[in-house]
């Protein structure tokens, strides 16, 4: 499956490029919808929308530098138990990565869905992004932040910096998609390259009769994104775990959390109906903040704001694809994403698991192995 | 409302005693919120301390009871049923240990009484968060099946038939008898081994109670105790049960020859055959491997002479399914195969033999028709018999298979009987085990008769000058030996049967370190697994010998009429729950369960937990994030107030040591 077709690019503007292969899936008579980031009202955040009309698409910006949620969360709601339509979805690769988990967890379906990734730049904290933008047409933002050649030129920054999660992500091309939009590399003013992925997309291109286009450094570019992403990475798992390695350090960290559980729901991964911190189990009776008050003195209120982070890592570091909307959504700006993505490191390299890399590869704790862990283990032999 | 606990500490005389301070502990208790009344006892499993408890739930209302004394293992239940008798549900009681897990592992008398303290708060704290909990009952199907018809399980079908019950009795083989068929002779009594197998063997076809399936196998069981729905395979025989009368001039004249299994390869057979004259059933089977009829469509001359017609070569494979209320699995054990340990040279030197070889050739049908001859025919002047070949070996085996003792004594005193008493014969042994009843004397008896008993492993089994010599070290004397032999046979041990893995895992038990079933406990409970309704019955659980197999297996038997003639089950209520409105339905829960006993609702897109096939083990519920599937009496709620409980006293934790790095530093003095 090595089709890539040639997306033109006119008056310099790939983002039109891009909303013209969206309408051309959206004509063709397989797809119902297309899931897609929309520019609502003129200047706002562009929000995860599904488009039914083609000519709604013009306000479609899949190359902002905005992040308001992981979308895996929505596209699994499009996407469990009875579809009936195929839709298409155009995602960042860390939320087709935890889409990839989800439906892992019989939590969506990948069967009617097209998946249409897009090389990842990057993006803004939610605040950053306004700041970003100072006033100007989102879409020229959009094409200023990207300049000419997709991942080489120097991002306008507008005098802020991308989000941490973003530096320091090493999966800047998207994996499990079915169409990929290679920005990286490209001359954005000429043609954008659209690589079919999977049969299902190779299909769907050669419907759309684009012409074929060659190689054109994509390769090159994401291997330098990669190596200044992965060294970013290095080091801020480095520096976390010099700061949270004991359990004062930790609540140290910790010390600003007031249990809005804002993380728990801009997390893609988290896929509970009814968090246990919302049921009875966390309901304590006013004569056991005494007792536990007494026992020490004081008690730092709320409590169970460590325990909630721990079990959080316990229930969803190993499903963890760093997309860092737990950090974008605190309101005390807690660096969680640090947090997470260095015991995520440390859970995933035990099984050698990469969440979200393939559909066949169970969730470690899902799955029994007799001789795991033998080293562990084997003094009970 | 309140609770009302009540709070007992155990002495168990000086074992809690000597060590905890009872009476403190029980002071202690007084003072815990909600804790009505706390006493200390000199023996609280006593008549008159559970008639202490029932009496406090009476006279001071209370709706909770901890006893802290021994491990619940030892008497949950007895508290339970007191607090029954008392008018309390069984599962508003906590037990906790202040026994095995205080007092015996502490040294200090301080630390022992501040440590039953933090377990009796915790009891304390988790009973409050108890609930009431039922047991359920369940019909159970009067069918019985047995799996494997070898002695043992020939045994269990005949006691089980016995009783009333109907036996469905299932024999991979196509014929019963296991390895006693084929033995000839049977130690310490000499008993001609088919003179008291095959009236037994008759009768299994004879019972109208038993309905018997050979050459069949077990491929699926599902369901629980009480209920098992088992698929059986009836693998094509291409001769029909129902018309053959067993003539046997099929036998005589088919041409095509391959290895004869039963005698163990000692000689060949047809590729329609039967294992002996003495047979049960006594229809032949066809080896479809190498019939050429229907390997390659040729031949066909044992449809033509067979009288009544009974061959049928398109016989196909089908499945049988059959509703059973329990299972005794009598698989046995396969002898090992002795070709690894090449030191000794079976395979590579023709006149060492396998101890089961060694039966087929005093066997009356066997391949020398009962005459212990060499291959070249003659008579063997002397033989050496190794015990313990793969038995408390750490290489193979750690454990000691129990029969080879007596049966090579058996093989001592028929080699004597058969070929000679001038025949030499040398028992290299390591110790020899003769425990069972009349065994010791068979020994002495043995010993009389002029046989050679060197103690030690031997190193190896070499070929000079045409005869084999047995190399070993005679550890009595302090002397390297070499013993020139014309035979030699090897004790090899008894293995969990080749299938036995597969075995498990169909019927939902496990195998222990050594591959044999594992037992549900090792003295008490032999018979029974871990799995409600599996009884296991012979040389399946271990290596044993005949009588022990026979008692074991009656022992299997009765447990699987026990529980027909109730009629009735009680199923424990400590099982898993998933809560319905807070699944979400990722399915993983499923993959985890080792019982099978979680199924997906589709409807309602939610895991749903059988409760008859739940073991409450709590994998489902130590994945499950959402806390959706819980096990009851062990639920979070419970647990976290057993942990803030035990955490009650506890100081702040030390601050952790000064960085380990600095100290290392050079420098500092």
């Amino acid at each position: 499956m090595a089709t890539t077709a040639k997306l033109q690019v006119e008056n310099n503007n790939p983002v039109v490029a891009i909303q013209g292969l969206l309408r051309g899936l959206l004509e063709n008579e397989s797809i119902g919808g297309v899931l897609v980031p929309v520019h609502h009202f003129g200047k706002s955040m562009p929000m995860p929308t599904l488009v039914t009309d083609p000519d709604q698409l013009s306000g479609a910006d899949p190359l902002a530098p905005a992040f308001p949620m992981n979308s895996a969360k929505l596209l699994s709601r499009l996407t469990r138990g009875q579809t009936g339509e195929r839709i298409a979805a155009v995602l960042r690769p860390c939320e087709i990565r935890a889409f990839v988990e989800l439906v892992k967890l019989n939590q969506g379906s990948l069967d009617d869905v097209v998946i249409v990734g897009v090389d990842c730049m990057g993006a803004y904290k939610n605040t950053d992004y306004r700041t970003f933008l100072a006033g100007r047409d989102p879409f020229e933002a959009t094409l200023a932040f990207h300049g000419d050649h997709g991942g080489t030129d120097k991002p306008d920054a507008g005098g802020v910096e991308l989000s941490a999660a973003c530096k320091s992500c090493e999966h800047p091309s998207p994996a499990n998609a079915d169409l990929i939009v290679g920005l990286a590399g490209a001359d954005l003013r000429d043609a954008l390259p659209v690589l079919a992925d999977s049969a299902r997309g190779e299909a769907l291109l050669n419907a759309l009769g684009l012409p074929a286009m060659g190689e054109n450094g994509r390769a090159k570019t994401l291997e330098a994104l990669v190596k200044v992403r992965t060294e970013h990475r290095d080091a801020m798992i480095e520096a976390t775990r010099a700061v949270t390695g004991t359990l004062t350090d930790l609540s140290e960290y910790l010390s600003a959390c007031v249990n809005c559980y804002n993380c728990r729901v801009a997390c893609p991964v988290c896929y509970c109906k009814e968090c246990v911190f919302n049921t009875d189990v966390f309901e304590h009776k006013p004569w056991q903040y005494m007792g536990w008050a007494k026992r020490k003195g004081s008690l730092k209120m709320p409590t169970d704001t460590i325990f909630y982070h721990l079990t959080r890592m316990a229930h969803m570091s190993m499903a963890c694809v760093g997309c860092g909307q737990c950090s974008n959504a605190c309101p005390n700006d807690i660096p969680v994403m640090e947090l997470f993505r260095t015991v995520a490191a440390r859970t995933q390299e035990s099984f050698g698991y990469v969440p979200g890399r393939s559909l066949d590869e169970p969730p470690p704790l899902s799955v029994f192995k007799e001789d795991e862990f033998q080293e562990t283990v084997s003094h009970m032999a | 409302m309140a609770n009302r606990i009540g709070v007992y500490i155990c002495h168990c005389g000086s074992n809690i005693a000597g060590k905890v301070d009872c009476a403190g502990v029980a002071r202690f208790a007084s003072g815990i919120k909600d804790v009505a009344v706390a006493r200390d006892y000199q023996f609280m499993c006593s008549d008159p301390g559970q008639e202490m408890i029932i009496r406090d739930i009476r006279e001071h209302g209370l709706n909770r009871v901890v006893v802290a004394s021994c491990s619940p293992r030892l008497h949950e239940k007895t508290f339970q049923k007191a607090c029954a008798r008392g008018g309390l549900n069984p599962y508003l009681m906590q037990h906790c240990c202040i026994r095995e897990h205080c007092s015996w592992t502490t040294a200090d008398p301080g630390e022992a009484t501040a440590k039953a303290r933090h377990i009796v708060e915790a009891a304390v704290d988790r009973v409050g968060h108890h609930g009431e909990l039922f047991s359920r009952e369940v019909d159970v199907l009067p069918d019985v099946m047995v799996v494997g018809a070898g002695i043992a399980g020939i045994q269990a079908s005949l006691d089980i038939a016995k009783s009333g019950h109907q036996v469905h009795l299932v024999e991979k083989s196509p014929s019963i008898g296991g390895h006693m068929a084929q033995f000839d002779k049977t130690f310490p009594t000499l008993d001609c081994a088919a003179c008291i197998s095959t009236p037994k063997m008759v009768a299994v076809s004879q019972e109208p109670n038993i309905h018997l399936m050979t050459w069949s196998e077990v491929v699926d069981v599902s369901g629980f105790v009480g209920n098992y729905t088992v698929t059986v395979l009836r693998k094509p025989r291409y001769v029909n049960e129902d018309i053959c009368t067993g003539c046997g001039a099929c036998l005589e004249k088919c041409p095509t020859k391959t290895l004869s299994e039963f005698n163990e390869g000692l000689s060949e057979r047809r590729a329609i055959y039967r294992n002996s004259p003495q047979a049960v059933p006594s229809t032949p089977v066809i080896d479809a491997s190498v019939c050429k009829k229907i390997t390659k469509d040729k031949c066909g001359i044992c449809q033509k002479v067979c009288p009544t017609g009974a061959i049928d070569y398109t016989m196909r494979e089908r499945r049988e399914v059959y509703h059973v209320g329990s299972i005794v699995l009598a698989t046995g054990y396969d002898a090992m195969d002795p070709t690894p340990l090449r030191e000794y040279g079976f395979g590579r030197f023709p006149e060492v033999y396998t101890a089961l070889q060694f039966e087929r050739l005093n066997n009356a049908v066997g391949p020398t028709g009962g005459k212990i001859v060499m291959k070249n025919g003659e008579k063997p002047k002397s033989v050496g018999i190794i015990h313990c070949v793969g038995s408390r070996d750490r290489n193979y085996h750690e454990y000691c298979s129990r029969t080879c003792c007596m049966y090579a004594l058996k093989f001592d005193h028929l080699i004597k009987d058969k070929v000679g008493h001038d025949t030499r014969v040398y028992n290299f042994y390591i110790d020899m085990r003769c425990f069972g009843k009349g065994y010791e004397e068979f020994f002495r008896r043995v010993q009389e008769e002029g046989v050679t008993f060197i103690r030690g492993r031997p190193a190896e089994v070499v070929e000079e000058d045409g005869k084999l010599v047995v190399v070993g070290e005679d550890t009595l004397l302090g002397m390297n030996v070499r013993v020139p032999v014309d035979m030699v046979i090897l004790c090899t041990a008894m293995e969990p049967g080749r299938g036995a893995t597969e075995v498990a895992r169909v019927f939902g038990i496990a195998q222990g370190q050594d591959g044999f079933f594992l037992e549900e406990h090792p003295k008490l409970g032999p018979v029974s697994t871990a799995t409600d309704g599996v009884f296991l019955a012979g040389t399946c659980q271990g290596p044993k010998d005949i009588p022990d197999a026979v008692a074991h297996a009656s022992g299997g038997a009765a447990q699987a009429i026990a529980l027909a003639a109730r009629g009735k089950v009680s199923i424990s209520p400590t099982t898993s729950w998933i809560d319905p409105d807070v699944c979400i339905g990722c399915k993983v829960c499923i993959n985890l369960c080792p019982y099978s006993a979680i199924e997906f609702d589709e409807r309602r897109n939610v895991s749903v937990i059988n409760e008859a096939m739940c073991k409450g083990c709590g994998s489902c519920a130590g994945y499950c994030p959402s806390g959706a599937a819980q096990i009851k009496h062990f639920n979070q709620t419970q647990l976290f107030n057993e942990i803030d409980g035990m955490l009650g006293m506890m100081f702040e934790p030390p601050p952790p040591a000064s960085d380990p790095q600095a100290a290392d530093q050079p420098g500092e003095a």
